[in-house]
């Protein structure tokens, strides 16, 4: 340490005085040959012969100077910005090779960065709340009753129970999100909020920017309306107005007094992040949050209700798994009535995993790709860097000669590639940065957390850690194997290439170029695996035509609809005018779209087959118009659809599935539902009157058990309207928001979406990841092309003399192209060899994300190895082509 | 075959350094005194390569092993003189006794064989 540090003080003292060094050094060394001038000539040697002596004996003074000089100076820099301007000269003369490197490593270090800060932003990156991994998210579980309630979210008498017993070991928080209008002096807006208790800032660590949280109280009925907007709605739609806290706005045509607004760097997760993802996806960013406010019938412990999401802070000291013995403590005083053998249990997840789930392992795999396709770059610039060091073994030898050491050979090699991954880098930093907005835009919404995305410090040292990285890798192998050659002898490898040492040089070449195949090999493979599954996703759920039909969703604006008749004329009307459109062919509403998830889960009894409670099926209930069947496209399997007629009366469909549980032998048309309308007690008895087809509710999930219910027997206020087109989407998709604007003005309109939209939105992050496998493969494959055809090229051009030599004895053109062929086709079949071995073994690891495909699919592989072989042939033929046309009088006479 | 080449330079390299520390243990010498004092001493057996010899030199000083001055030569000529520093005498007496520590187990060695 102390040595150094003296090191370091006597470097800097003589780069201060160079020329001063400089001038010593050399009057040093005249002294020392004059004294050995004076010493032989005192021998008696002539004057003449001493100098000569003296001379020799000393050696090569000007080494000797370099070496003192690099003892002083920062030698290693010096002949590291030396080494770059040589490197930057040889880069220059070969323009086609950089190119392609710098290209290559942008686009590997390019993909790598961007999909590093999508990592970073959504999986590294802590939750920005105070001390987040004291967060949890707390959610009811059902032992022994998943059947009856596959729900995991939380009631909120049973909330109220924990925060009574488990209070000295976790902070808890209640919210329920909530969809509302927002009334503004000419318009009213949809936006997405949460009804939150009042502890919930306090939970996170959070401070209203200016105003004041909700105070204890507001969690109960009775109290003042208060809200609290984020910073971006409260510019959106206040126009950052400073004097908006104490200002009474109105949500729902009721008027609520805005308690504060949240500093911009506020995060919040979406309610499909809250809630578990299998229902109803929620999508929307939250935009404010208003008291809890619960209602009387909310705060009734028991086993229904299960609306609202849990989250606690552990107090310090305390485990997890200590709050969840509390908890299930608190858990065992909800009333089971005859729920019996159900035994309720409290499970806590951090939030952090809660909120980033299953996005995590895509994430990991689409780096991984990106990985790969980065060392893929890497394998072929060291390829073609053999390729290019054969032809320049002439200069590395006359370098040897001239007294390189092997670390100044292999130091000129690392600064050439450092320059290479520089130039890279920065262009792959740029392509990032463009990347990454793409990669926002066209990400699925189920990925958390995207829009803090920004390519920040951590980011740059990641995508400057990969740059030399890379140059490392692919000019190590190239450099030490090349610089072994200028030791074997400098004066051989200063007249030319040997055969032997080149037959080294492109067996090792070779293995790269195998390599490469086999790289390409494994992410060929995962990638139409997954695209396969991607295929079989799509077509098992695109039945009835889905693009021609078209859908809007909006809610009955609670002030003026609370009368149920009011929310059926509604309904009838908004039917009726859309039935009337040009271009309509059916129109009818549902409670919720397929693939957007389940939702309104319930038990289903049959009269004809009662069971008890913990028995029985829970179902989707969706609350439909006769013509939402027709109109949707969804198939009837047995009885009869709903009709106008039918109006008012207790009639209902089932899913085929939901069919499968009645009891052989028990017709289910004709058979009987009992259903209690949300505001009676008395249920009513509903006859099935068809069965339909199953619908999924999301795109990769068994269909749920489904009855669908007639609006007329309870009006929803959810309202989606169906609509199917004869193929003329345009029109009516234009005149279908006016149509309810004339409805009435209050509504507001959301956008339509094509059934289609829908369905690609929920595969959108399978979609994601197949189009980046499918990118990362397919560039693979390019690069896998390119080091073929450079590997190619080099041999047959090494080859000149044999080939010249061989046509001259008799070979025929077609028997020269067939040997490179083969030389081509036997490095194909190694790296193929190679790459199905390992995508055995790595595909296994894809199983969580392959959709009715096996990991190891035959046609699948056989599709890819029939298509590199097409890959390699084509890389092939121009080399081949050329060597063929050699001719041997040129060819011999070429030495 | 570079790697041995390069190996056996290194172990020169550590040897010349002690030798030259031992040159100047007592008196201030310049380089060429350096090289003559342990060729003769050596009786001859040990030649320094002057072309390694300065290099060596100026590493050292860097080091901060030996400390250097200009001064006259017996031969009244202006002469770049190298002396010990304290780091260096201590660097010597290490190196010393690390020397007499394996050339007596090198010796035993050679002995039994």
């Amino acid at each position: 340490m102390h040595e150094m540090f003296r090191i370091l003080r006597a470097r800097i003292k003589a780069f201060r005085k160079r020329s001063e060094l400089e001038r010593d050094l050399e009057e040093e060394i005249a002294f020392h040959l004059t004294e050995k001038r004076r010493e032989l000539e005192e021998a008696g040697a002539a004057a003449e012969d001493a100098d000569v002596a003296a001379k020799r004996r000393f050696g090569n003074a000007s080494l000797a100077k370099e070496r003192s000089r690099e003892a002083w100076i920062f030698g290693s820099v010096e002949n590291t910005l030396r080494d770059g301007k040589y490197a930057v000269r040889v880069l220059r003369k070969a323009p086609a090779f950089s190119v392609i490197a710098v290209l290559t490593l942008a686009f590997g270090i390019g993909a790598n960065t961007a999909i590093f800060s999508v990592m970073q932003s959504v999986v590294l990156k802590a939750l920005p709340y105070k001390e987040p991994g004291q967060l949890y998210k707390l959610q009811e579980v059902a032992q022994d009753g998943a059947k009856r309630f596959p729900l995991t979210c939380v009631n909120a008498g049973n909330f109220l129970l924990w925060t009574r017993h488990a209070n000295s070991a976790v902070d808890l928080a209640l919210v329920m999100p909530s969809m509302d209008y927002l009334n503004l002096k000419d318009e009213t807006v949809e936006i997405t909020g949460v009804r939150a208790s009042a502890n919930l800032f306090q939970i996170l660590g959070i401070q209203p920017w200016i105003g004041h949280s909700f105070s204890a109280g507001d969690d109960f009925m009775g109290r003042a309306r208060s809200v609290i907007l984020t910073n971006g709605l409260w510019k959106r739609l206040f126009q950052s107005d400073p004097g908006i806290v104490g200002r009474t706005i109105h949500l729902n045509g009721f008027p609520f007094v805005v308690a504060g607004v949240l500093p911009e760097s506020f995060y919040f997760p979406k309610q499909n992040e809250l809630y578990s993802s299998t229902i109803a996806g929620w999508t929307h960013p939250i935009e404010y949050f208003v008291n809890l406010a619960l209602q009387p019938s909310e705060m009734r412990p028991g086993m229904q209700m299960f609306n609202f999401a849990a989250m606690g802070r552990l107090r310090p000291g305390i485990s997890a798994k200590q709050a969840a013995a509390e908890l299930d403590i608190a858990e065992a005083q909800v009333p089971m009535e005859r729920l019996t053998g159900v035994k309720m249990q409290v499970d806590l997840h951090p939030l952090m995993a809660a909120i980033v789930g299953g996005a995590e392992r895509k994430l990991w795999m689409v780096m991984a790709g990106a990985a790969l396709v980065l060392l893929l770059v890497c394998v072929n610039l060291a390829g073609l860097l053999i390729a290019k060091g054969a032809a320049r073994a002439h200069e590395i030898g006359v370098r040897a000669a001239l007294g390189a050491s092997r670390m100044d050979v292999v130091r000129q090699f690392l600064v050439e590639a450092l320059i290479l991954s520089t130039a890279g880098g920065v262009f792959g930093l740029a392509a990032a940065y463009w990347g990454v907005r793409v990669l926002v835009r066209s990400a699925p919404v189920e990925i958390p957390r995207l829009q803090s995305i920004a390519i920040d410090e951590r980011v740059l040292l990641f995508s400057a850690a990969i740059t030399v990285t890379a140059a490392v890798v692919f000019s190590l192998l190239p450099a030490l194997w090349l610089s072994r050659r200028s030791s074997i002898g400098t004066v051989k490898a200063a007249t030319g290439p040997t055969a032997t040492s080149n037959r080294a040089i492109s067996r090792i070449h070779q293995a790269l170029a195998a390599m490469e195949i086999a790289f390409c090999t494994v992410l060929l493979v995962s990638a139409i695996l997954l695209a396969q599954s991607l295929v079989r996703v799509l077509r098992t759920n695109a039945w009835g035509n889905v693009s021609h039909v078209l859908t809007l969703s909006f809610s009955a604006p609670p002030s003026r609809y609370q009368d149920g008749w009011r929310r059926a004329q509604l309904i009838t009307k908004v039917i009726e005018s859309a039935h009337n459109l040009p271009g309509v062919e059916a129109a009818g509403t549902t409670t919720a779209l397929p693939f957007q998830g389940q939702n309104w889960g319930n038990d289903v009894n049959f009269k004809e087959a009662p069971k008890t409670e913990k028995d029985r099926p829970n179902a989707n209930w969706r609350f439909v118009s006769p013509d939402y069947f027709q109109a949707a496209g969804v198939g009837l399997v047995s009885g009869r659809f709903l009709a106008a007629s039918d109006y008012g009366r207790p009639l209902i469909l089932i899913s085929k599935r939901l069919a499968k549980e009645l009891p052989r032998g028990v017709n289910p048309v004709g058979a009987h539902v009992y259903w209690t309308p949300p505001d009676s007690k008395a249920p009513v008895l509903c006859e099935v009157v068809g069965v339909t087809a199953d619908v999924r509710a999301l795109p990769e999930e068994e269909a749920p058990y489904t009855v669908y219910v007639p609006y007329w027997e309870w009006p929803p206020w959810a309202i989606s309207l169906v609509v199917r087109t004869n193929g003329d989407v345009r029109m009516v998709a234009a005149s279908l928001p006016q149509l309810i604007r004339r409805m009435d003005s209050q509504i507001a309109i959301p956008h339509v979406e094509s059934l289609r939209d829908i369905l690609n939105d929920s595969t959108a992050s399978r979609r994601f990841v197949t189009s980046l496998g499918l990118l990362f493969a397919l560039s693979a494959t390019l690069l896998a092309a390119i080091g073929l055809y450079g590997l190619l090229s080099l041999s047959a051009s090494q080859r000149t003399r044999e080939i010249g030599l061989r046509m001259a004895l008799g070979a025929q053109t077609r028997q020269i192209f067939r040997m490179i062929l083969s030389e081509a086709a036997a490095l194909a079949l190694a790296g193929l060899g190679c790459g199905v071995v390992c995508a055995w073994a790595v595909t296994r690891l894809l199983r969580a994300f392959l959709y009715e495909v096996k990991p190891t699919d035959l046609a699948t592989f056989v599709c890819v190895c029939a298509g590199l072989l097409v890959v390699a042939a084509l890389a092939s033929y121009g080399p081949a082509r050329r060597a063929a046309r050699v001719d041997p009088v040129t060819a011999l006479k070429w030495d | 075959m570079e790697a041995q080449e390069s190996n056996s330079g290194e172990l020169l390299r550590d040897t010349l350094d002690m030798l030259i520390l031992k040159a100047v243990e007592h008196n201030a010498r310049h380089g060429y005194a350096i090289a003559s004092l342990i060729q003769q001493r050596s009786d001859s057996a040990l030649k320094v390569e002057e072309g390694a010899l300065y290099p060596a030199l100026h590493r050292l000083e860097v080091r901060g092993l030996l400390d250097s001055e200009w001064g006259l030569s017996e031969s009244k000529r202006r002469a770049k003189y190298y002396r010990l520093t304290v780091a260096g005498r201590k660097q010597l007496e290490k190196e010393t006794g690390r020397w007499k520590f394996l050339s007596a187990a090198i010796a035993r060695v050679m002995e039994i064989a």
